[in-house]
């Protein structure tokens, strides 16, 4: 499967974040979905189908987020969580909540294609 | 009487103003052969000429010590040359840069800018990520514009303000000097020789970037002065040490610490009349050129006169004299000088004689030193007067200064001047003193005055000391200041024990023996 038809769910609250890796995933040919507030993640979740996998930057969202996940996992979406430190406590969250893995920032942008590329091909 | 110095430089002497810097018929300035200039004359001179073209300069510094300044004149004079100038600035703002540079009087209409500084913008929630590092993220728009702008314009002169802001671009240390090394490179082979600067601290200091840069300006703030040192200069010699430099209203001047041995004049060491008969021949003639006298005594006893004198007469065969006064206000002076018969004022209307005063703790010892340079080298004064010495070391800031007065009064005698140091011994009378301040040692000559009690009345002596290229007469003579002018005596054959402040009459002393 091509990488031009696979969106990717990005959860970011700085929509900096999110045009960076819109940029950077559309170059790879992935397309992506935005989504910074918790109404816009409800609003993609709305059509499960139509996303591939997720990754939900959790800086700056509440714990709420954790059902938020809980829902990608439901609806089958392979998600990565991104982390703004190393943690036990959010990594031990994350993939009880069934994240397939936990990156910490800042990201490098090779590191992140790779793994994007790794989950999608499950 | 026409003067009988040749004034020819010698080819290893930098004049002030280089002759290879004067603009050609077309208004385009032409530089020294080999060498870009820096826009800063003293900073030129210290480098012998200029920068060496097509390679890269690091300026460093702290806050405030003149970096951006340097770099405005370096662009700015590249202009003047007909030579296009980019500006690419990471930290300060092209408006805010432009406007400190007008206050400065900088014309920067020509000079190109490339402004990567972050705009407020950046602030706000909508430019700000942490998602990826910024030298993922920046690296590549901010090489890309650099790139274009280069190749758009090809210019001869760059600068790079500052190159340490490239360091949060590159992921560690070795990508850091990769991208410097490689920046460079590319800047140099379209043709462009480059001042970067660089923000360094104890946290980051920038001893990489010195090592990958073909020359090192170090501009610092000591405590009461600015210098600046050059410890690296591929391709060519430089002056070394420190040299004072200045930030004023007008950006940046810098003033080569003198080296004696790189200025040298021809002249004829004939001998300078004082123009009082006894005088002479208490000198055998009076003072050679090219060498240093110092008038030393009390207070008052009238060491500036006397070496006016000599000024007096020099005037009278159409030579320059200048006097740089640290204690006396220049009108005293004239006046005083007036009432002894000496035209002072009529000098100084027919331009023979300067009365420079020279105000307490404004200038360092190289700023002074260039001042008289310039009276040498530009008006041509052949008599120059220091008074006094206590006052060039009081008065001047900065440490050293007998070391630079050294180098100062040796440069006056290559260049064929007659020096007269004035020096001020503190006792009135008493045991004969030449200097409170050990600097005989820099005079060929020493003329000394004296006080003596003689029946009730206080009198004036004067005596030869020293004289290096003649010989002199070894006796004392009376001096008198009178309202027609200086008048020196007979030898004071009658009395003895002047020197030691025990005045006996010989024929007294005959009859008591």
């Amino acid at each position: 499967m091509a990488a031009s038809t696979y969106t990717i769910l990005l959860v970011n609250y700085l929509p900096r974040n999110l045009e960076l890796l819109a940029e950077h995933l559309g170059k790879e040919g992935y397309q992506t979905i935005g989504a910074g507030t918790y109404a816009a993640f409800d609003q993609a979740l709305n059509v499960p189908s139509s996303i591939h996998g997720a990754l939900v930057d959790i800086s700056g969202f509440d714990s709420q987020i954790w059902r938020r996940c809980e829902q990608l996992r439901t609806a089958k979406i392979p998600f990565l969580v991104v982390s703004p430190q190393q943690s036990t406590a959010i990594q031990h969250a994350s993939l009880s909540h069934g994240a397939r893995s936990v990156m910490v920032k800042p990201l490098v942008i090779k590191e992140l294609l790779g793994v994007i590329k790794s989950i999608l091909a499950e | 009487m026409v003067p009988s110095k040749k004034r020819t430089f010698a080819p290893k002497g930098m004049p002030l103003e280089r002759k290879g810097s004067a603009p050609s018929p077309n208004g385009v300035r032409e530089h020294a052969p080999g060498r870009v200039s820096t826009g800063v004359a003293g900073l030129d001179e210290v480098l012998y000429g200029g920068l060496v073209p097509q390679r890269a300069y690091l300026v460093r510094g702290g806050p405030g010590s003149g970096k951006t300044t340097l770099g405005l004149h370096f662009l700015t004079a590249g202009i003047s040359y007909g030579e296009q100038g980019l500006f690419v600035t990471l930290g300060e703002p092209e408006e805010e840069l432009c406007a400190n540079a007008q206050a400065l009087g900088f014309d920067l209409t020509d000079v190109h800018f490339l402004d990567l500084s972050p705009n407020s913008a950046f602030f706000t929630q909508m430019q700000t990520y942490d998602i990826f590092s910024p030298a993922e993220v920046e690296r590549e728009p901010v090489t890309q514009q650099i790139l274009e702008r280069i190749q758009q314009l090809r210019p001869r002169r760059v600068v790079l303000d500052a190159m340490t802001q490239f360091r949060y671009l590159s992921t560690d240390a070795f990508q850091f000097r990769k991208q410097v090394l490689s920046l460079l490179r590319f800047l140099v082979e379209q043709g462009a020789t480059v001042c970067f600067s660089s923000e360094e601290s104890a946290a980051a200091p920038d001893d990489d970037l010195q090592f990958m840069a073909d020359g090192v300006i170090h501009l610092q703030a000591l405590s009461d002065t600015r210098v600046v040192t050059i410890s690296k200069f591929r391709g060519s010699d430089f002056r070394g040490g420190t040299h004072a430099m200045r930030l004023t209203q007008r950006g940046m001047e810098v003033f080569p610490r003198l080296l004696p041995e790189q200025h040298t004049q021809s002249f004829v060491p004939d001998t300078l009349s004082s123009g009082v008969p006894e005088l002479d021949e208490l000198l055998h003639g009076g003072l050679e050129r090219g060498t240093i006298s110092m008038i030393t005594g009390p207070t008052g006893v009238g060491k500036t006169t006397l070496g006016v004198q000599f000024m007096k007469e020099a005037a009278g065969r159409g030579e320059r004299s200048v006097v740089y006064t640290f204690e006396e206000p220049q009108e005293t002076l004239l006046r005083r000088c007036e009432a002894l018969n000496i035209p002072v004022r009529s000098m100084v209307e027919r331009g023979t004689l300067s009365v420079v005063p020279i105000e307490p703790l404004h200038f360092t010892p190289d700023e002074f030193a260039r001042i008289v340079r310039q009276a040498v080298e530009q008006e041509h004064a052949s008599v120059v007067m220091i008074d006094s010495l206590a006052g060039y070391r009081a008065l001047l800031r900065g440490d050293d200064a007998l070391t630079h007065l050294h180098a100062l009064v040796k440069y006056l005698q290559n260049m064929g001047v007659a020096v007269l140091l004035i020096n001020e011994v503190a006792s009135i009378t008493g045991e004969f003193q030449v200097s409170d301040i050990a600097a005989s040692y820099l005079a060929d000559n020493i003329v000394f005055l004296r006080y003596l009690e003689l029946r009730g009345e206080i009198r004036r002596v004067i005596g030869v000391l020293k004289k290096r290229l003649s010989s002199f007469e070894r006796t004392l003579r009376e001096l008198e200041l009178t309202r027609y002018g200086i008048k020196v005596g007979t030898p004071l054959t009658n009395l003895q024990g002047i020197l030691t402040g025990r005045i006996t009459s010989v024929e007294q002393s005959g009859k008591e023996d």
